[in-house]
């Protein structure tokens, strides 16, 4: 049972770090999320800028190439050594600058010679020319030599430009810029680039972007609320955007002389993992991507841990108690005397051992007297001579003798097994109520009823009430209740040990016309099998009860009327006889003349009875009835491996009729 | 008779004229020349960690700047004390943008002055002059927008338009000239005790006291950063400025650059 046990706190520990996962997780992962979106946006980010970078350095290698041109060098130094014709050479450089556009797919050209006008334009304004640009600082540094790039905002665009001198083997002719829009074509190949949004703003208004969006309309507030970030660091950490559609951005002011001016923005939705059931959905759509031998390592691991779980169960719950119940059912059938507690594990050996204390019990109690207290009708306040302690002197736990309780796990089953033998085993209904100091002698009875309708089979739960003590008035059968007799077939909720000096005592009844009615019916047999498994049950649950609850004992106040005044007042209510217990026999007699003694006594007391009550006696001829008794007694002994068979004369429903009762 | 007469008293008036511009004339004025040279930090190239590329051609070098950076350092003689010099008629400054850069890139005016800034560009600027001088200001092609000072200190034109253009406007009551593009500059001044000051890339680069005693001052003004300059002599000075406000230099012929 202790591996069972830890496999399934094992189990339960890891169900319940599943289910506070479930519970826990999403915020945490909300929050993990965010961080690794910021984090990609930023690494986005830095791609960007590198992006602009190389395709800065490429622009301006293919720019240098242009400038290189020879028209546009002899056209450009002619324009800067002087009084050439301006429009000559603009036309010729106009010309030119068409030609790389063409090739560089520029969208934006200019040459300057070498004080800085524009000698021809391409793009924007390109038929404007001699206006002077040396002091955009792109020029004037290509003007003295250095290749370079920069971004310039020309109506309401932005431009990546590059700048490259042009010049002849001597000096400086003038420069050649080239620009590209920076549009949406260019934030779509962005984005494919980078895998998120991209959108390019100017003076806070966005001019471009990837994708048509909420978060990229908040844009230009978030700018505009990270000036001063934008100003001094150049680039912002990943920011959340409001708005309907949640999404994170980060900022970074283009490089040149637009500043801050100009920014780029990559935006990525803000992903939520949501509640624990999209959280389980979510999961269960990515098992599927895991490789196979993870999956395979889990599946695995899983299927181990399920095998171990039910080989466990198997060998520590389910195979003992089968061993349990075969034991009891060898035990039920009189092939042992005792289960053997040995070789049953936990509490399924305490569950033996206290069958093996109740058979002990069982074995050596002595059968009350009853008539010295039913003769007076005073027993109802004494203490109800029960049984002697065991020979071994070794108390049980439990009540003690003299004591009441109601039944324990052992005495039920010991009725299981009579009920195995006689079908007419069951629990009294008084042992249902809380027992009482002294009312402690109880029998379950069967019926030897002198008319020819037998009364002993009834039911398999059928009680007789044992009118030992007269104090009590016990109901038959018959008058319990269906709730009651439902409840019969529980286990007792008294302390369980027992110890209570009390007996159990089955009736085998048998009628007058020889016919034994205490064979085990079919009926009864077929729910042996029932009763072993609800035995077993029982057992452990009272196993369990008795830890949990103390032994109560009622007071004997509660203790029901005298028998005088129930019988006056229920005159219908059966009554045992008062007949005394068995005598013991002489020392010098044989075990023959005590039976026959016996028998002559039972005998002699029930055509008393009979008579008493006015029957007919005419057909009850003593040996008649001792063979009678005889053959039932034999074969109670056989079927319970008993001792001796007890009998008892008492009335029933105004009728007189005998009780057997096996003696141990 | 009466031409000797005529002549007497056009003798006498003259004579007159000279003995009462002799003593209102102020004692000391241009009685010393205060001459030196200034260096200039040199210019970082640029390492493109602002994200932009600045590589050399690879055929042929670098040409320096120009017009050289040592012109737009302003030098300034303020008199201890708070006396002020003497008071000329405030002349008018003007400020032209075109080529896309402000010429000069440093304005001199004395407190009061008008200053012009003029529109020589094809294209609109939106000006702005800094502590409240001038608010954010549309200025289309070919057009001016004049403004007067009148407190001194130092002012900062900017473009919304173009971020790039950068100009200052130098109010100052003291006396003032620039460097030329070898570092050399010379000051007329009274005798007395000055503060010598240095405005340089929109800010004051140096700030030394000095005394001017004798007909002649030598010194050599090293701004910080800066390598001492050259020991020969300047081979000619600028022309003296007799008064002050000194004017600012002639617009240089080629546009200056460098990155920001």
């Amino acid at each position: 049972m202790a591996l069972s046990k830890i496999w399934l706190f094992l189990v339960t520990v890891v169900g319940a770090a599943a289910v506070a996962v479930l519970l826990v997780a999403p915020r945490p992962l909300d929050d993990e999320l965010a961080r690794e979106t910021g984090a990609r946006l930023e690494r986005a980010q830095q791609a960007a800028s590198l992006l602009f970078q190389v395709n800065g350095r490429r622009w301006m290698d293919s720019a240098a190439q242009a400038a290189s041109d020879a028209v546009l060098v002899e056209s450009l130094s002619e324009a800067s050594r002087g009084p050439a014709d301006l429009v000559i050479v603009h036309r010729t450089v106009q010309d030119r600058l068409k030609h790389f556009g063409g090739q560089l797919h520029a969208e934006l050209a200019l040459a300057t010679d070498v004080k800085g006008r524009v000698i021809a334009r391409l793009g924007p304004d390109d038929g404007v020319w001699k206006d002077g640009v040396e002091g955009l600082p792109l020029v004037a540094d290509a003007l003295r030599g250095i290749r370079g790039d920069d971004t310039w905002a020309v109506d309401g665009k932005v431009y990546r430009v590059v700048a490259t001198p042009v010049m002849t083997k001597e000096r400086y002719v003038g420069a050649l810029v080239v620009g590209q829009e920076l549009g949406g074509q260019l934030a779509q190949s962005m984005k494919q680039a980078l895998g998120t949004d991209v959108a390019i703003l100017l003076r806070g208004r966005v001019v471009a972007s990837s994708a048509q969006s909420p978060a990229i309309s908040q844009l230009p507030v978030l700018v505009e609320r990270e000036a001063e970030a934008l100003r001094s660091k150049g680039h912002t950490a990943a920011l959340s955007v409001d708005g309907d559609a949640p999404a994170l951005a980060a900022l970074a002011a283009l490089p040149g002389e637009l500043g801050s001016r100009a920014v780029i923005a990559v935006v990525a939705p803000r992903v939520h993992v949501g509640a624990p059931v999209a959280l389980v959905q979510r999961a269960l759509g990515d098992i599927g991507k895991l490789p196979p031998t993870l999956l395979a390592a889990i599946g695995g691991g899983a299927l181990v841990a399920l095998i171990i779980g039910l080989l466990l169960l198997r060998l520590e719950v389910e195979r003992p108690q089968r061993r349990l119940a075969a034991d009891a059912q060898r035990l039920a059938r009189g092939e042992s005397q005792r289960l053997d507690d040995d070789t049953h594990p936990g509490r399924l050996g305490a569950i033996a051992r206290a069958v093996n204390t109740a058979l002990d019990r069982l074995g050596v109690r002595a059968i009350p007297t009853r008539n010295a207290a039913n003769a007076n009708g005073e027993a109802a306040a004494a203490p109800l001579p029960v049984s002697a302690p065991p020979p071994s002197s070794r108390r049980p736990p439990g009540p003690q003798p003299g004591e009441t309780s109601t039944l324990s796990t052992a005495d039920i089953e010991a009725r299981k097994q009579l009920l195995v033998e006689t079908g007419t085993y069951a629990v009294r209904p008084d042992e249902l109520q809380p027992p009482m100091p002294g009312a402690a002698v109880v029998s379950p009875v069967g019926e030897v009823g002198t008319d020819a309708v037998p009364t002993s089979v009834r039911d398999a739960d059928a009680f007789a009430a044992p009118p030992t003590v007269q104090a009590r008035n016990p109901p038959t059968f018959d008058e319990i209740d269906p709730p009651t007799r439902a409840r019969a077939e529980l286990p007792t909720t008294s302390p369980a040990g027992g110890g209570a000096a009390r007996e159990i005592v089955a009736e085998p009844a048998f009628r007058d016309d020889d016919e034994a009615t205490s064979v085990a019916s079919a009926e009864a047999l077929q729910q042996l099998a029932q009763a072993d498994y609800a035995a077993a049950r029982a057992a452990e649950q009272a196993a369990a009860l008795k830890m949990a609850r103390p032994p109560t004992i009622p007071p004997i106040a509660t203790m029901p009327p005298s028998p005088a005044s129930a019988r006056a007042s229920s005159p219908n209510i059966p009554v045992m006889s008062s007949a005394p217990p068995p005598a013991p026999p002489p020392p010098s007699a044989g075990p023959a003349d005590a039976d026959e003694a016996e028998l002559k006594r039972v005998y002699q007391e029930f055509v008393e009875t009979k008579q008493r009550l006015g029957e007919p006696t005419e057909g009850v001829t003593f040996e008649k009835f001792a063979s009678k008794l005889r053959n039932n007694r034999a074969e109670l002994m056989s079927r319970f491996s008993c001792k001796s068979v007890r009998f008892q004369v008492y009335v029933k429903d105004g009728k007189a009729a005998l009780k057997a009762t096996p003696v141990t | 008779m009466i031409e000797r007469a005529l002549g007497v008293r056009v003798l006498l008036k003259v004579g007159l004229a000279v003995v009462v511009a002799a003593a209102v004339a102020p004692r000391g004025a241009l009685a010393a020349t205060v001459r030196g040279t200034i260096a200039v930090p040199p210019e970082a190239r640029p390492d493109g960690r602002d994200g932009r590329w600045r590589v050399d051609n690879g055929v042929l070098p670098i040409a320096p700047r120009s017009p050289d950076p040592r012109t737009e350092a302003v030098i300034v003689l303020e008199p201890q004390g708070g006396a002020a010099p003497t008071k000329a008629k405030a002349e008018a400054v003007t400020v032209e943008l075109h080529g896309l850069r402000a010429d000069p890139r440093v304005a001199v005016a004395t407190p009061g002055a008008q200053i012009v800034i003029k529109n020589g560009d094809r294209v609109p600027h939106t000006i702005t002059v800094s502590r409240g001088a001038l608010a954010p200001t549309s200025l289309p092609a070919g057009q001016s927008h004049k403004l007067n000072i009148p407190v001194a200190g130092e002012y900062a034109l900017t473009d919304e338009d173009w971020p790039h253009l950068e100009g200052n406007l130098l109010v100052t009551a003291g006396y003032t000239t620039t460097a030329d593009e070898r570092g050399a500059w010379k000051l007329d001044v009274p005798e007395g005790k000055y503060t010598l000051r240095v405005f340089y890339r929109g800010a004051w680069a140096h700030n030394q006291p000095l005394e001017v005693s004798g007909k002649s001052t030598e010194m050599s003004v090293v701004l910080p950063g800066a390598s001492p300059a050259p020991t020969t002599p300047a081979p000619t000075a600028p022309a003296p400025q007799p008064t002050a406000p000194a004017t600012a230099p002639p617009p240089a012929p080629r546009p200056q650059g460098g990155a920001r």
